[in-house]
C-alpha cells in the first residue's frame, strides 16, 4: 500500500517540484497550532446572539418548507 | 514596486485602482506583463499547493505572484498564508521572500513605535496577527 507521503512525493515529482520533508513536518506543526488559534479567535469574536437567531430562523424556514413540500 | 498585470485585473474597487494609477503616474510602481516562464511555475505551484488538503489553498493570481517573486528575486507582499507556507518547504522556492503586513510594519518602524502602528493597522483593516507572529518580533 502506498503511503500518503509517497503519494505526495510522486505527485510533486510529476509536477517537477521538490518537498523538503523535514521542513514540511515542521510547517505542518506550526500551521495546526495557528489554525487552532484562528478558530478560537473567530469563536471568541463571533456575534453568537445573531448566529443563534439566524440559525433558529433557518430551522423554522426549513421546517415550513418541508411541511409545504409534503 | 512591481505589480503583475494578472494581479492588477483582480483589483475591482475604484479607489484602489485609482491609487495604483497614481503610483504608476508618479513612477513608483511598474506594471509587469504576463511572462510565459512565470506562468509555467505558477501553474505547478497552484496544482501542488491545492492538491495537498493540509495546506491553505492558493488562487491563480496569488500563485502567479509567488512564481513572479521567485523569477525576479523580489519579495512578495501578501497577507495570504499560502505563499509564505510554500516557501518554507518547497526547494524550488528556496530564498524567495514573502512579507505579510506585520513584516512590512516591522521593517518600517522601530520596536518602540511598532506596537502602536500594529494596533492602528488592526483597527483600520481588521487583520489580526497570531501570538506566535507577534512573539517573532518580541512583542509578547
Amino acid at each position: 500500500m502506498v503511503s500518503y507521503r509517497e503519494k505526495l512525493e510522486r505527485m510533486h515529482k510529476g509536477v517537477g517540484l521538490t518537498i523538503d520533508w523535514k521542513k514540511y513536518r515542521k510547517v505542518m506543526k506550526v500551521l495546526r497550532s495557528e489554525l487552532e488559534w484562528a478558530r478560537e479567535f473567530r469563536r471568541s469574536r463571533a456575534d453568537w446572539s445573531y448566529i443563534e437567531s439566524s440559525s433558529h430562523r433557518f430551522k423554522r424556514d426549513l421546517s415550513l418548507g418541508m411541511r409545504l413540500a409534503y | 514596486m512591481i505589480l503583475p498585470i494578472v494581479i492588477f485585473v483582480e483589483i475591482k474597487r475604484e479607489p484602489a485602482r485609482s491609487f495604483i494609477w497614481y503610483l504608476l503616474a508618479t513612477k513608483r510602481l511598474l506594471l509587469a506583463p504576463r511572462i510565459d516562464l512565470v506562468d509555467s511555475l505558477a501553474l505547478k505551484l497552484y496544482e501542488i499547493i491545492n492538491s495537498d488538503p493540509n495546506l491553505p489553498s492558493i488562487d491563480p493570481p496569488e500563485a502567479y505572484a509567488l512564481a513572479f517573486a521567485k523569477y525576479t528575486g523580489l519579495p512578495l507582499l501578501t497577507d495570504n498564508a499560502s505563499p509564505k507556507i510554500a516557501t518554507a518547504f518547497l526547494e524550488e522556492l528556496h530564498g524567495t521572500e514573502v512579507y505579510d503586513s506585520l513584516d512590512v510594519l516591522a521593517l518600517l518602524y522601530s520596536r518602540r513605535k511598532l506596537r502602536t502602528k500594529i494596533r492602528t493597522f488592526i483597527e483600520d483593516t481588521g487583520i489580526e496577527f497570531s501570538r506566535r507572529r507577534l512573539r517573532e518580533y518580541g512583542l509578547l
